[in-house]
Parts: structure tokens; C-alpha cells; sequence
């Protein structure tokens, strides 16, 4: 819970960042997309490497290496994170590039040359199947070994699912928050009363079905649209799944 | 496996860390490999099974920065975020 807390914590800040830097109107579908994934992504890795244990891997470091090395945009705060991070990056893939390549080739070499020729099959299907997976796990081409891959495996798996959920229930708020703040938005204009502070001039959009039962629950609706959010981080207990996502990110 | 790095990787270790991760993969590939803990069908359900997550991630963020634009800086949601994470 409290690592999904500090990913939805720093998706938002990573959000409003890029929002401030060119406004999401003026990008392309593409590019809009692009952002909040790289957001997310960001989120989480950093969400990780700050959680306990979050130094001994690999992953978090490999994806804010590559968001600061693609990312055109860079706000101040995010910059100075992003090149402390390449910084820690380079300094760790300098010392174990070398070591683990080396090593892993080596060790590789020296199994299949050994193995009779059934177990050589197997093997061989293991390495293409752990180069693959290297390939999917940020960082993964530089574990050490098969067990520290499986760890690395492992540890991204759960924190990818929770990045999953975070995302999800954002979008699900943001759409809840979207449609209510339209329907109070209508009704408030048709009863032409002083609107509240909240709401700021917007561009008309079409009235949803209109219902006198609305009219006499505006104050309470507003403020339940506010809470809605609030309630979403704290207090909405993260349903427990087969997988047992909760005591695993705790 | 050979030994020519620090310290040796025992095969009960890999196999337990094998099983770990069969432990997260989703319920119905665990029920497939319930039997059999190949290494290499594992190791192949744990590359599709992320790739899924990705692609979920990919999806997810589509809807998030549609529903985005049609958000604007001021609006309450924003207001009560800030509030949170100060």
C-alpha cells in the first residue's frame, strides 16, 4: 500500500511537471500517451528505488536511465534527479558490464561444452528463454547470474502489477470526477445562483439527462466529488487478488 | 552450471526461486504447469505474462491521457491532489 501510495504520489507530480512544461493540448495522441507512460514508468521506478530494498536492484536504476536519456523535456527538479540517477547508472553498468558479460558467455561456453546431448537441448532452451527475458526486464542484460535475473524477474513483476492497478484506478477516478463535475456543473448553471469558488469558467458541454433529485443534493455532491479522490488514495482498502499483491508490496 | 564468477549458484537455489516466480505467475498458467515446473515453459510464461502487463501499462495510459486533456490545472481534482501531497 504504501509503495502504491508513493507511485501515485510521484505519477502526479511527474504529470503536472510535464504539463507545466508544454501543455497536453498542444501534443499529438502519440505523444500524449508517450508522456504518461514514461510518467508511470518513472513513478514506479522511483517509488521503488526510494522503498526498503530498493538499492539492491536494478530495474528502478535502468528505467530513470533511460527516461533521462530520451526525455526532450526537463523541468528543473526532474533534471537533477535524472542526471544523479545516469550518474549512478554509469557508475554501476561500468564495473559490472565487463564482469558480467564475460562471465555469463563464459559460463555459458563452458556448460554446453560439458552436458551430454539431451541435457545440451534443454539448456540451451533455458538461455534462449533467459536472454528473452533479459530482454523484457529493464536492466535485465546486466544481472549478474540466472538466480539475480529471477530476483530482478520477480521484484519487477509485482511492482509492474502494482503500477497496473495505480493507473487504473486513477483513470477510473479521473473519469468518475470528470462526469460528476460535468452533471454539477449543468445544474449549477440552470439555477443560476452565485457558483462556488471551485468551479472555473469552462468551455459549455452537453447537458446529461436532467433529474430534480441533483438540485437538492448539490452541496453534499460537490463535496463528495472532492472527497471521491481523497478516499480513492486513503482509504479505499486495495482489494486483496489471487496474487496477494498487498502483503507482497506492502 | 560452472563456477567462473564469486561464489556458486546451487541448483536448489534456482529451483526455489523458480518456484517463487511460478507463484506470481496469473492463477491459470499455474494451473497449466501445475505438474511440470519446467524452467524453460516458466520462464517463457513469465515473458508473456509482463509482456501483457506492458501492453496493459500501453492501454492504461491512453485512457489516462485522454481523460487528461479534458481535465484542466485548476479543477478541483488538481486542488485536492496538491492538498494531499503537501
Amino acid at each position: 500500500m504504501a509503495f502504491k501510495r508513493e507511485l501515485l504520489k510521484n505519477l502526479i507530480l511527474g504529470l503536472r511537471a510535464r504539463a507545466e512544461a508544454c501543455a497536453f493540448e498542444d501534443m499529438s495522441l502519440q505523444e500524449r500517451k508517450r508522456a504518461v507512460k514514461c510518467s508511470a514508468d518513472v513513478a514506479m521506478a522511483a517509488a521503488r528505488g526510494a522503498a526498503a530494498g530498493g538499492a539492491r536492484t536494478r530495474w528502478p536504476k535502468a528505467i530513470l536511465a533511460a527516461a533521462g536519456a530520451s526525455s526532450g523535456i526537463s523541468p528543473g527538479t526532474c533534471e537533477a534527479r535524472r542526471s544523479r540517477c545516469k550518474r549512478v547508472v554509469r557508475r554501476c553498468a561500468g564495473t559490472c558490464m565487463k564482469r558480467t558479460r564475460g562471465a555469463y558467455y563464459a559460463a555459458a561456453a563452458a556448460s554446453s561444452a560439458a552436458a551430454a546431448s539431451s541435457d545440451v537441448v534443454a539448456r540451451s532452451l533455458v538461455r534462449r528463454r533467459t536472454m528473452a527475458l533479459r530482454k523484457v526486464i529493464p536492466g535485465g542484460d546486466t544481472a549478474r547470474d540466472e538466480a539475480a535475473l529471477l530476483r530482478e524477474t520477480m521484484d519487477y513483476v509485482v511492482h509492474l502489477r502494482a503500477q497496473v492497478d495505480v493507473l487504473r484506478r486513477v483513470s477510473a477516478a479521473v473519469q468518475r470526477s470528470t462526469t460528476l463535475r460535468k452533471t454539477v456543473k449543468d445544474e449549477l448553471k440552470e439555477g443560476t445562483s452565485a457558483k462556488p469558488a471551485l468551479y472555473p469558467e469552462q468551455a459549455p458541454c452537453s447537458p446529461p439527462p436532467k433529474s430534480p433529485a441533483w438540485r437538492g443534493w448539490r452541496q453534499p455532491l460537490i463535496q463528495h466529488c472532492a472527497l471521491s479522490l481523497h478516499f480513492l488514495v486513503y482509504y479505499v482498502p486495495l482489494a486483496p487478488n489471487q496474487q496477494s499483491t498487498e502483503s507482497e508490496t506492502g | 552450471m560452472s563456477s567462473g564468477r564469486r561464489g556458486r549458484i546451487s541448483d536448489d537455489e534456482i529451483n526455489e526461486l523458480i518456484s517463487k516466480l511460478q507463484a506470481l505467475l496469473p492463477e491459470s498458467s499455474r494451473r497449466r504447469n501445475a505438474n511440470r515446473s519446467s524452467a524453460s515453459k516458466l520462464l517463457k510464461e513469465t515473458c508473456s505474462y509482463i509482456k501483457s502487463l506492458h501492453r496493459e501499462v500501453d492501454d492504461l495510459s491512453e485512457r489516462l491521457s485522454g481523460l487528461m486533456s479534458t481535465m484542466d490545472n485548476d479543477s478541483p481534482q488538481a486542488e485536492i491532489i496538491r492538498s494531499l501531497l503537501r
